[in-house]
């Protein structure tokens, strides 16, 4: 508070000027000449009243101390001129000399009690704004932890920590799977224990990235590959060594069933995959030119179940089977079976002047595997999955054959059980994005390419936007908009994704909060998340909101999070989720949801607030379907009942504004969609808003 | 020395003397521990004249972002804007229009720990930590997006801060990367050490804040005056800070050219 000028003695009183001179020369005062001026001549009021009253008032000395404080006038050196300047100033006015004296230490001390207040308020003012910054920055070191340590646990590639000797001190669950060990088995031993005795001849690990082959105390063997850094202690000298251990058999991504089995393909007497490859490329060299050559690629159907049902015995037995079976089809033509994985094989056939057509040759196939094999107490068939290619050496080279005869092969495996897909060279390439995109995922999160979009969310009453919905947005591929978290949820990234997705978005909670408190209903969110199957069942999930609205420091009930459906009514841990989110005070929904039963009694029995349905006419317009049709009928009945139990209703993916009327007609709260202009950047919407606004 | 240091952050560095926390001295705050002190007390034997020089640069920040407020700015970008001593922007700017808005850049943990919490319930002011070199970590920030409204014109305040950039960091870049950020009629308020006023003086200060965490870079007028391509330079152009438009009455008496620091106002074309 600036100090109020008491009585106005003789407006110009010489004094003023000087002061005013020593005050600006030793002190920075945030504010006008006019304003200081004022203060001054409202303080040496005081002080000559304080000389004039009778009896002489000394009080009055310190309040002046203490006013000049306040009034910032704390340069190093301005009471000592301050003070030199008033003595010799009130004295020559005619004071007495004695009084000015006794008021000026009076003035001198109470400046020095309030500096000593102010500099203790301010060091606790200090003390306070550090402790905050300390919490925050220890909650940032242990988030910053958690994530490593979801990275370490989740990862699949074996990974250990090591002492310089190569002692493990920590190891991830993928190493003790790798090593084939329980985690408590590793503790003291180091991967050194583990080489196989006929190992790269005993030559010791070393910094160098290697092939190596291991030991498990099972006696298996199995190819890994290691990479070793260094990690340096804070000191600065290398302390601990991390070391990547990562499984090259194949077979480790069957499962463990076939684990025992390794690669030379002992079992089958087949050529095994890299033999394979080598056979492949030797023999279309040796194409004549224009010589058709057909790449089978088959995988068994239910293999897996043979082995769970009747025994790896069984499943070696049958295996073998048809691996014999494979061979005799061909056995008059000059082709090569080989066993590429586990229970894959591949059959490439160089053709003579008479080339079957594809359907004839797999038909012969099947026909001799289904056959039942008797093992003297039980008679097991299979199916096959085929996947072919047909060219001549011109149209493709070896290595691109096998990929389109894989790819064949997953697209028929991708449309159902016993078929079989020629390699068709659109569908492929679809595929391949998609593939392509899922694992460039990782490495995109990593090198901190993806973004943060946001959906307008929008009252269909009255088309505003009250909400937006943050999503990821990969910035390498423009098109990966809506489809990054399903391929996240392929490459196991989700779940890390998930958070991800809720720490990079909340910090604009006060931003929507701002735009769109004053338009939404009220008890309304202003930002909403739907996460996928994996994150909603993501045991951390609630430390991760409460942690985000923490740090946003806004009320919870701003934010709206949907929970998969399916994954809700399936999991117990979904279930927890739900049950947190509505007990932080997270506005709580459901997405994916289609209206069974058991949905709608989730819905009651969570108290979930929103609904937002799954496509309920599978990509057809509703405003164009006949209002009897079944699918209308269910779904209004749906969303009447949805009405009845309290949730309001949200859809995604609204075409144009005639959708959007249709939809609003029906009692659906909340739209998304193409109609409100798709996603978009903070700016992106911001703008639209102030557009819209206008 | 005996301070008790147990509630400081670990990411706090006491034996690394700040430049926020040395100013703070200078202009008489007590937001600084022993080693800042230590540190200023050897910089003021360098630099006799650093308690002047500090209150110079204040008081330039006072008078400039109160010229832009009479230009019609609003909102308000100030980056190193150092720990809240006596008129910062926000209590300066609001007390002319309520409806100012300001967004305080520091990245030094003091400064952003002390404005968050001062600033805690004043909604249209806020502080970003970050480095003002990484002009898109500063334009990106929600804080910023939320509060500045990129299609009206906005007070770039850089004061008393550029001499902690160093010339490989490229300067020029970093200021055209914030004049492009904004709109033409946006002014630029900017005040640096140079050593065109004091030689010597600023060569021994230059040497005492090597072993701080921010060394410094004086800057000629002619350098300085290159900073502000793409703006015309407001009267009197780049002067000693106490020559900026000077407030009558508040005259020292002091020499001018006792400033230290160069400053200047410009308006983005
Ligand atoms: C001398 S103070 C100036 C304070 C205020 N602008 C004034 O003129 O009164 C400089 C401030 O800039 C900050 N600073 C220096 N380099 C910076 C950088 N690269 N990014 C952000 N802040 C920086 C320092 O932490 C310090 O608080």
């Amino acid at each position: 508070m600036p100090a109020q000028p008491v009585a106005d003695t003789g407006d110009q009183d010489p004094l003023v000027p000087v002061w005013l001179r020593v005050v600006a020369s030793t002190a920075y005062v945030p504010r006008s000449s006019t304003e200081v001026r004022a203060l001054l001549r409202g303080l040496l009021g005081r002080l000559t009243d304080a000389l004039a009253a009778e009896p002489f008032d000394a009080a009055s000395g310190a309040v002046v101390g203490e006013l000049m404080v306040d009034g910032a006038l704390t340069g190093e050196l301005t009471l000592e001129r301050s003070i030199g300047v008033l003595a010799d100033g009130l004295v020559a006015a005619g004071h007495d000399a004695r009084a000015v004296v006794r008021l000026l230490a009076g003035v001198s001390a109470g400046y020095a009690a309030a500096l000593r207040k102010r500099t203790l308020r301010q060091q606790e003012n200090m003390k306070l704004a550090l402790l905050t910054a300390k919490q925050r920055a220890e909650r940032d070191r242990r988030d910053t932890e958690n994530r490593f340590r979801g990275v370490f646990t989740a990862s699949a590639i074996g990974i250990a920590i090591t002492e310089p000797d190569g002692r493990f001190v920590e190891t991830n669950p993928a190493l003790a799977n790798i090593l084939g060990c329980a985690a408590d088995e590793l503790a003291d031993r180091s991967l050194s224990d583990f080489l196989a005795e006929d190992d790269a001849e005993g030559r010791p690990l070393g910094p160098e990235a290697d092939r190596r082959r291991l030991r498990r105390p099972n006696g298996d063997t199995a190819w890994v590959y290691l990479t070793t850094t260094m990690l340096p202690a804070d000191d600065g000298r290398q302390r601990y060594r991390v070391t990547m251990v990562q499984d090259l058999s194949e077979l480790q991504l069957l499962g463990n069933q076939l684990s025992h089995q390794n690669l030379h393909d002992a079992l089958t007497g087949l050529a095994n995959r890299l033999h394979f490859e080598s056979r492949l490329e030797a023999m279309h060299g040796q194409a004549p030119p224009g010589g058709a050559l057909t790449l089978l690629c088959l995988d068994l159907d239910a293999f897996s179940l043979v082995n769970t049902t009747h025994g790896h015995h069984a499943g070696d037995r049958l295996l073998q089977t048809v691996a014999r079976r494979l061979s005799s089809v061909v056995a008059d033509r000059a082709a090569l079976v080989a066993r590429i994985g586990g229970d894959e094989f591949a059959v490439l056939i160089a053709h003579g002047p008479v080339v079957p057509s594809v359907s004839e040759l797999v038909g012969e196939f099947n026909a001799e595997l289904a056959e039942p094999d008797y093992d003297g107490r039980r008679g097991l068939a299979v199916s096959a999955t085929f996947g072919a290619v047909r060219c001549t050496p011109e149209e493709m080279s070896s290595t691109e054959m096998f990929r389109a005869a894989d790819a064949a092969l997953r697209h028929a495996r991708s449309t159902g059980r016993c078929q079989w897909t020629e390699y068709d060279a659109h569908a492929d390439r679809a595929a391949r994005k998609v593939a392509a995109a899922a694992t460039a995922l990782p490495a995109a999160w990593e090198n901190g390419e993806l973004a943060v979009v946001y959906e307008p969310v929008v009252r269909l009453a009255d088309r505003r936007t009250v909400r937006v919905r943050a999503l990821v947005h990969t910035t390498s591929t423009r098109d990966g908009v809506d489809t990054a978290t399903e391929l996240a949820e392929l490459t196991g990234l989700a779940v890390a994704l998930g958070p991800w997705l809720v720490e990079q978005s909340t910090p604009g909670l006060p931003v929507w909060r701002s735009l769109f408190a004053p338009v939404a209903d009220p008890g309304e969110a202003v930002h909403r998340v739907l996460l996928s199957a994996s994150q909603s069942a993501d045991a951390d999930l609630s430390g991760t909101l409460n942690r985000a609205i923490d740090q946003a420091g806004v009320p919870a009930g701003l934010l709206e999070v949907g929970l998969d459906t399916t994954t809700v009514l399936a999991r117990g841990d979904a279930q927890d989720n739900l049950r947190t989110l509505g007990d932080i005070g997270v506005v709580t929904a459901l997405h994916g949801f289609t209206g069974g039963p058991r949905e709608i009694a989730l819905v009651e029995r969570f108290g979930v607030r929103t609904v937002v349905l799954a496509d309920p006419f599978e990509g057809w317009r509703p405003d164009w379907l006949p209002s009897e049709a079944v699918p209308v009928r269910a779904t209004l009945a749906l969303i009447s009942e949805l009405g009845s139990v309290g949730a309001a209703v949200g859809v995604l993916g609204v075409r144009d504004l005639a959708e959007a009327r249709w939809w609003a007609d029906q009692g659906v709260r909340t739209g998304e969609g193409p109609a409100f202009g798709g996603p978009g950047d903070t700016d992106d919407i911001l703008a639209r808003i102030r557009l819209a606004a206008n | 020395m005996a301070e008790a240091t147990s509630w400081v952050p670990d990411g706090i560095d006491l034996d690394r003397p700040s430049a926020a926390r040395l100013y703070d001295y200078l202009l008489g705050g007590a937001h600084n521990f022993a080693h800042d002190r230590e540190l200023a007390e050897r910089f003021i034997a360098a630099q006799p004249n650093a308690r002047e020089i500090a209150r110079h640069n204040r008081s330039f920040l006072r008078r400039s972002v109160l010229y832009m407020v009479e230009q019609g700015i609003r909102q308000f970008l100030d980056l190193g804007s150092g720990i809240p001593t006596v008129g910062n922007v926000h209590e300066i700017a609001q007390d002319a229009d309520p409806l100012a808005r300001v967004v305080y850049v520091d990245y030094e943990e003091v400064a952003f720990a002390h404005s968050s919490l001062m600033l805690a319930d004043n909604p249209l002011a806020s502080i970003v930590q970050a480095d003002l070199t990484r002009p898109d970590d500063v334009l990106d920030a929600p804080v910023t997006r939320g509060l500045l409204d990129f299609d009206e014109p906005v007070g770039l305040i850089m004061a008393g801060v550029f001499h902690f950039v160093p010339p490989e960091q490229d300067p020029a870049r970093i200021v055209a990367r914030y004049r492009d950020a904004f709109v033409a009629g946006s002014l630029l308020a900017f005040s640096q050490f140079t050593r065109d006023l004091m030689p010597e003086e600023m060569d021994r200060a230059v040497e005492v804040m090597k072993t701080s965490r921010d060394p410094m870079y004086p800057r000629s007028r002619a350098e300085i005056t290159a900073l502000f391509d793409g703006f015309d330079l407001v009267e009197p152009g780049i002067v000693p800070t106490a020559l900026w438009h000077p407030e009558t009455g508040l005259d020292d008496g002091g020499d001018p050219d006792r400033a230290g620091i160069f400053a200047g106002v410009g308006r983005r074309r």
